[in-house]
C-alpha cells in the first residue's frame, strides 16, 4: 500500500514536472530559447487567482479568466517587445545569451512584481474540485486536485503531441526552430509561431499553477524551482523532444516520491539529484544527450 | 589607460569604503573574482558547467567554519580553503569532465541542487539560514580600517586573478584552450591532450570560484544558504554575460560592464592578433548540439 501510495503521489508530482518540461521543450523547439520563466507564470496564475478571490472577493471563474488574460497579455507583450528585439532586431543576440538571459531576466522581474503584489506568505488558489480524496483499489487514495493535474497533463501532452505530429502548423513550428532563415524563405512566419507558443505555454503554466497550488502552496519564489525542474526534465529529452521530456518528468516525480518514502524524507531530493547526475555521466547517449563521453 | 584601472578601484575603495556604496562595490568585486574564472572556463574555452556557485559556497562556508570553529583568521583560512577546493575539484572534475557538451552541463547543474539540499539540512552549516563569521578578512583595529582593508585585499585578489587568467590565456595553454573550445576533435587531432586540459580548466574555474567565495565570506561576515543555489549560479551567468567582452576576455566579465559588451555576429571572435581579442562570452548552446534533425517526439 505504501509503495502504491508513493507511486500515485509521484505520478501527480511527476505530471506537474512533465507539463513544465513539455512547455520548455516545445518552446525551445520553436525558438531555440529556454523558457526559465515558465514556473513564474504558474506562480502568477496561482497567486493571482488567490489574491482576486481571497482578498478582493471576486467569483472564482472571473478570477481565473482575468488572471489567464493578464498572463497571456503579459507573455504577448514580452515577446513583442523584448524577445522580438533580441531575436529579430538589428543587434541579434546569439548563443547562450539569447538562450538563457532574457527569460531568466523575466523570471527575476516576475518574482519582484509578485513579491510586491502578493507578499511573501504561502498561498494557493481555491481548489477547483474540492472534497474528500478518492478511494482507489487496495486502500489507495488520490487527492481530487491530483487527479485533475493528472488528467490535464494527459490532455495537454496529447494535444501537443497531436499538434506536432499531425498538423502543418506543428511541422512549421519545428522548421522554425531547426532553421529560422530557411523557414522564413519557404513562407513560414517564424515570429508568429514563437509568439503563439510563448503565450500559449505561459497560459498553460498558469492553468497548472491554479490547479496544482492547492496541493503544494506557492510563494513568490516558487516559480524558479518549478522552472528548474522543468528544465532538468526537458534536458533529459534533449530539450527538443517533448515526449521524452514528459516521460522524464514522470520518472523524476515517481523516483523523488519513492526516495522520500523509503530512503530519507530529508535527503530524498539530494539523493535524487545525485542519481540523475550519475545517470547523465554514465549513460549520456542512452539518455539522449547527443554529446559523446570521452577521455 | 588599462594601467590606471587598478588604481581607480583602490581610489573608490579608499574613498567610499565605509559607506554603503563601498560595501556594495566590494561585494561586486567578490563576484568579479568568480566571473573572471568563468570567463576563462565558459566564455573562452566553452566548457559549459554550472558548478561555480557550489565552489563559491565551498570557499565561503570553508572560511566560515575555519573561522568560527577553529578560530582561524579569514585571511589565513583562504589559502587553506583554496587548496581544499582545488583537491575537491580535481576529484570531482576527474569524474564529470569525462562528459562533455550537454551531458556535462546537466550533470553539473545537479551539483547546486545537491549542495542546496545538503546545506539546508546541515545544522553545523547554519541550515537554511546560513553561517555567520566572527573575523573580518582584514583584521583592523577600527571600523574604517577594517572596511578599507577588506576592500583593498579584495581589489588585490581580483587583480591577481585577472592577471593570472590573462597570462594563461596569452600563453600556449591559452591557445590550446581556445582550440578546445572551438572544436574538440580538431584540438585532439592537433595534439592537445583534451581530457587533461578539460580537467585543468574545471579545476581553475572551481578554485577561482572558491577564492571568490572565501573573500565574500571574509568581507560580508555572513554566508547565506542561497549562495550555492541554482539561482545563484544563473545570477553568476548573468553577470558574466552582462560583462560581455569588454577590453579583453577576462576583465570585461570581471568588471561586469554592460555598456562595453559588444557581441559580434555568430559569437565568433573579432579578427586581430593577441589573446585579448579571442575572448568570447557567448558560447554555443546547447553544447555539442547535433545538426541532425530531431525526431518529432
Amino acid at each position: 500500500v505504501k509503495f502504491g501510495q508513493l507511486v500515485i503521489a509521484g505520478l501527480v508530482t511527476g505530471s506537474i514536472y512533465a507539463v513544465f518540461a513539455v512547455c520548455v521543450s516545445v518552446w525551445y523547439r520553436v525558438s531555440n530559447i529556454l523558457n526559465l520563466a515558465v514556473g513564474d507564470f504558474a506562480m502568477l496564475g496561482a497567486l493571482g487567482v488567490d489574491d482576486l478571490v481571497r482578498v478582493r472577493n471576486w467569483p472564482l471563474p472571473a478570477a481565473i479568466a482575468s488572471t489567464l488574460v493578464v498572463v497571456a497579455a503579459f507573455g504577448y507583450v514580452y515577446d513583442r517587445v523584448v524577445l522580438h528585439l533580441a531575436q529579430d532586431g538589428r543587434r541579434v543576440h546569439e548563443g547562450i545569451v539569447i538562450t538563457f538571459f532574457f527569460t531568466f531576466a523575466l523570471s527575476f522581474f516576475i518574482d519582484g512584481v509578485a513579491k510586491v503584489l502578493f507578499g511573501t506568505d504561502v498561498h494557493a488558489a481555491p481548489a477547483l474540485w474540492s472534497g474528500r480524496s478518492l478511494s482507489l483499489l487496495s486502500g489507495l487514495h488520490l487527492e481530487r486536485a491530483g487527479l485533475l493535474v493528472l488528467a490535464c497533463a494527459v490532455i495537454c501532452g496529447s494535444m501537443f503531441w497531436l499538434y506536432i505530429r499531425y498538423t502543418l502548423g506543428g511541422k512549421a513550428m519545428e522548421a522554425s526552430g531547426e532553421n529560422a532563415l530557411g523557414a522564413r524563405i519557404v513562407g513560414i512566419d517564424t515570429q508568429s509561431y514563437r509568439r503563439i507558443i510563448f503565450t500559449g505555454t505561459a497560459v498553460l503554466a498558469a492553468v497548472f499553477g491554479i490547479i496544482e497550488s492547492p496541493i503544494t502552496g506557492y510563494t513568490y519564489l516558487s516559480g524558479a524551482t518549478i522552472s528548474l525542474t522543468g528544465f532538468i526534465a526537458a534536458a533529459y529529452g534533449g530539450f527538443r523532444q517533448p515526449g521524452r521530456a514528459l516521460v522524464a518528468g514522470l520518472v523524476i516525480g515517481i523516483t523523488e516520491a519513492l526516495l522520500g518514502g523509503y530512503v530519507s524524507a530529508e535527503y530524498g531530493d539530494t539523493v535524487l539529484y545525485a542519481i540523475l547526475a550519475a545517470l547523465v555521466l554514465a549513460w549520456p547517449r542512452g539518455l539522449g544527450f547527443e554529446s559523446a563521453v570521452s577521455g | 589607460m588599462r594601467t590606471f584601472r587598478p588604481f581607480a578601484l583602490v581610489v573608490v575603495v579608499v574613498a567610499f569604503g565605509q559607506q554603503y556604496a563601498g560595501s556594495v562595490f566590494v561585494l561586486a568585486l567578490c563576484y568579479g573574482i568568480v566571473t573572471a574564472g568563468m570567463a576563462v572556463q565558459i566564455g573562452f574555452s566553452q566548457q559549459i558547467v554550472f558548478s561555480q556557485c557550489v565552489f563559491m559556497g565551498f570557499g565561503a562556508y570553508g572560511v566560515a567554519m575555519l573561522n568560527t570553529h577553529l578560530g582561524l583568521a579569514s585571511l589565513l583560512a583562504t589559502p587553506v580553503v583554496m587548496a581544499a577546493a582545488g583537491l575537491a575539484a580535481l576529484v570531482l572534475g576527474a569524474v564529470v569532465t569525462r562528459a562533455s557538451g550537454l551531458a556535462l552541463a546537466v550533470a553539473t547543474l545537479m551539483l547546486p541542487l545537491i549542495a542546496t539540499g545538503y546545506i539546508s539540512s546541515a545544522g553545523y552549516l547554519g541550515g537554511s539560514v546560513g553561517a555567520p563569521l566572527t573575523g573580518n578578512l582584514w583584521p583592523g583595529s577600527s571600523t574604517q580600517s577594517i572596511a578599507i582593508g577588506n576592500g583593498l585585499v579584495t581589489v588585490a585578489v581580483l587583480g591577481l586573478v585577472v592577471l593570472a587568467a590573462t597570462r594563461i590565456l596569452s600563453s600556449d595553454i591559452g591557445l590550446e584552450l581556445y582550440v578546445l573550445g572551438v572544436d574538440e576533435p580538431t584540438a585532439a587531432a592537433m595534439g592537445v591532450r583534451t581530457p587533461r586540459r578539460r580537467l585543468e580548466l574545471f579545476v581553475l574555474g572551481s578554485v577561482f570560484a572558491a577564492l571568490g567565495g572565501a573573500v565574500y565570506a571574509g568581507t560580508q561576515l555572513f554566508v547565506p544558504a542561497t549562495l550555492a543555489s541554482p539561482t545563484a549560479e544563473l545570477a553568476l551567468l548573468m553577470m558574466l554575460f552582462v560583462g560581455g567582452r569588454g577590453p579583453g576576455p577576462v576583465t570585461g566579465p570581471a568588471a561586469g560592464r554592460a555598456g562595453r559588451a559588444r557581441p559580434t555576429a555568430g559569437g565568433r571572435p573579432r579578427a586581430g592578433p593577441g589573446p585579448g581579442r579571442r575572448g568570447r562570452t557567448s558560447p554555443r548552446w546547447p553544447p555539442g548540439r547535433s545538426s541532425s534533425h530531431p525526431t518529432a517526439w
